[in-house]
C-alpha cells in the first residue's frame, strides 16, 4: 500500500463505469457509489468521528468526484482518487471547527523508539485503534493516514500542506504517546 | 527502519467495519438527482456546467463583497480564541471559501509523481511555495480577526487561495499530468475567474 504517490499508471478495473460517468450516466454513478461508499465512509469517519457529518461528507465527496470526472486521470485508481478527495474534505471540515490538525511541539524528535516484535502483541488491533482515536488531533490524523490509509509521509505532507519530515516526526511522537497510553491503559485494567 | 506498528496494521483487513445510517443510498440518490437537474437546466441554456459554476462563484462573490462593503464595522463579535476565516464572516464567504478549498482538493488528489529526482525537486519547490502562502494566509486570518469584514483583507485571502491553486496547477502541468487532457482555454480561465487583479470583477455587475 505504501508509496502510492510514486506508483505506476493504473488501469482501473472499473474503467467502463468511469467512462459512463463522464456522460453523467446515473446508473454507472450509483454503481461506483455502491462499490466505494463503504471504504470512503470509513476513511471519513476515522477523521471526523461523527456519523452524521461523515455521511454529509460522503455525499459531498461523491458529488464532487462525479462533477469533476474529467479531471480524473488514470494515474491512480478511482478508489484512491475519491478517497483522497474525501480525506481532503474531512480535513477541511476539521479545520473549520478550529481544530489544530498539526501542532508541532518543541523538543527532541524521537528518531527511533524502543520497539520490538512484542511491543504491540499484547494489544488487539481494536484496542490500538481506540487509543489512536483518543490521541490529540495532530497525532491522531497522522497515525491514521499512515497506518490505516497506507499513505507515506510524502503523501501526508502533501495532503496536510506540511513538509514530509514534519509528518514523519509527528508520526514518531504520536507513536511514542500511543505506546505510553496503551501501557497505562493496560496497567489501569490490571490494577 | 522497521515499523512494527505499521506491520501490525498492514495485516488488518477488517478496517472498514462501519456502515452509514440506513437509507444513505436513497439520500445520496436524491442529492445526485438534484445535481443532475441543475446540470441539465444549464445545458438547456447551452451553457456549460463549468461556466455556470464559475458564474455562480462570481455572483456569490459580488453579493459577498457588497455585503462586506456595508458590513457594520461596529458589530460586536462574540469573543473567540480562534482566528476568523472567510467562512466565519458570512454564509456567502463560506461558499466562496469552500469553492476554493474544493478546487485545491481536486488538484491535490490528482497529484501523482513518477519517482525521479527532477520531479521531487519540482514537487518540493511547489510545496515550499504553498507553505509560504499558507503562512501568509494565517497572517491574514489574524488580520481579519482584528478587523472583521475588512474588504482588503478578504480580497487578499481570496487571492491567496487563487495563488495556491495556480501553484498546484503549475505543478501538475510541470509533472505533465495533464498532457493529454483537453481543457479549452475558456474553461481553463473560468476555473478561477475571480479577481485576476483586484477590481476586475466590477464589469460583471453590469
Amino acid at each position: 500500500m505504501s508509496g502510492n504517490l510514486f506508483s505506476e499508471k493504473v488501469i482501473d478495473i472499473h474503467q467502463d463505469l468511469i467512462d459512463r460517468c463522464l456522460n453523467n450516466d446515473r446508473i454507472a454513478q450509483m454503481k461506483l457509489y455502491d462499490l466505494y461508499y463503504r471504504a470512503v465512509y470509513n476513511s471519513i469517519l476515522r477523521i471526523v468521528k461523527d456519523p452524521m457529518e461523515a455521511e454529509d461528507l460522503l455525499q459531498d465527496s461523491f458529488l464532487s468526484a462525479f462533477s469533476n470526472m474529467k479531471n480524473f486521470r488514470s494515474e491512480s485508481s478511482f478508489g484512491t482518487w475519491i478517497k483522497k478527495i474525501a480525506i481532503n474534505r474531512s480535513l477541511n471540515f476539521l479545520q473549520k471547527r478550529s481544530l489544530d490538525i498539526i501542532d508541532i511541539p518543541e523538543g527532541n524528535i524521537p528518531d527511533q523508539m524502543e520497539e520490538n516484535e512484542s511491543t504491540y502483541d499484547k494489544y488487539s488491533l481494536n484496542d490500538i485503534s481506540e487509543e489512536i482515536n483518543r490521541l490529540p488531533d495532530g497525532y491522531r490524523i497522522v497515525l491514521n493516514l499512515h497506518l490505516i490509509e497506507g499513505m507515506d509521509h510524502e503523501e501526508i505532507g502533501q495532503i496536510l500542506n506540511i513538509k514530509p519530515v514534519t509528518s514523519r516526526s509527528q508520526y514518531m511522537r504520536g507513536k511514542e504517546k500511543l505506546v505510553m497510553n496503551l501501557k497505562s491503559a493496560r496497567h489501569a485494567r490490571h490494577a | 527502519m522497521q515499523d512494527m506498528l505499521k506491520e501490525r496494521f498492514e495485516k488488518d483487513i477488517f478496517k472498514d467495519q462501519h456502515e452509514p445510517e440506513i437509507g444513505h443510498r436513497n439520500r445520496f440518490m436524491e442529492r445526485l438527482d438534484q445535481e443532475m437537474k441543475h446540470k441539465s437546466e444549464g445545458l438547456q441554456l447551452n451553457i456549460s456546467f463549468k461556466f455556470m459554476r464559475a458564474a455562480a462563484a462570481v455572483a456569490v462573490l459580488i453579493t459577498a463583497i457588497s455585503f462586506a462593503w456595508f458590513y457594520d464595522q461596529t458589530r460586536v463579535l462574540t469573543p473567540e480564541t480562534k482566528n476568523l476565516t472567510l467562512a466565519d464572516i458570512s454564509e456567502k464567504y463560506k461558499e466562496v471559501e469552500f469553492f476554493y478549498k474544493d478546487q485545491m482538493a481536486i488538484r491535490l488528489a490528482q497529484l501523482k509523481l513518477e519517482d525521479n529526482e527532477l520531479n521531487k525537486n519540482v514537487y518540493n519547490e511547489a510545496i515550499s511555495k504553498l507553505d509560504q502562502l499558507n503562512a501568509d494566509y494565517e497572517k491574514l486570518e489574524i488580520g481579519l480577526t482584528q478587523n472583521p469584514g475588512n474588504t482588503k483583507i478578504v480580497y487578499a485571502m481570496i487571492q491567496n487561495y487563487q495563488l495556491r491553486i495556480t501553484v498546484l496547477e503549475t505543478l501538475l502541468q510541470k509533472l505533465n499530468i495533464k498532457e493529454s487532457q483537453k481543457i479549452d482555454e475558456n474553461e481553463k480561465a473560468s476555473i478561477y475567474p475571480i479577481f485576476p487583479v483586484g477590481f476586475h470583477i466590477l464589469p460583471f455587475t453590469a
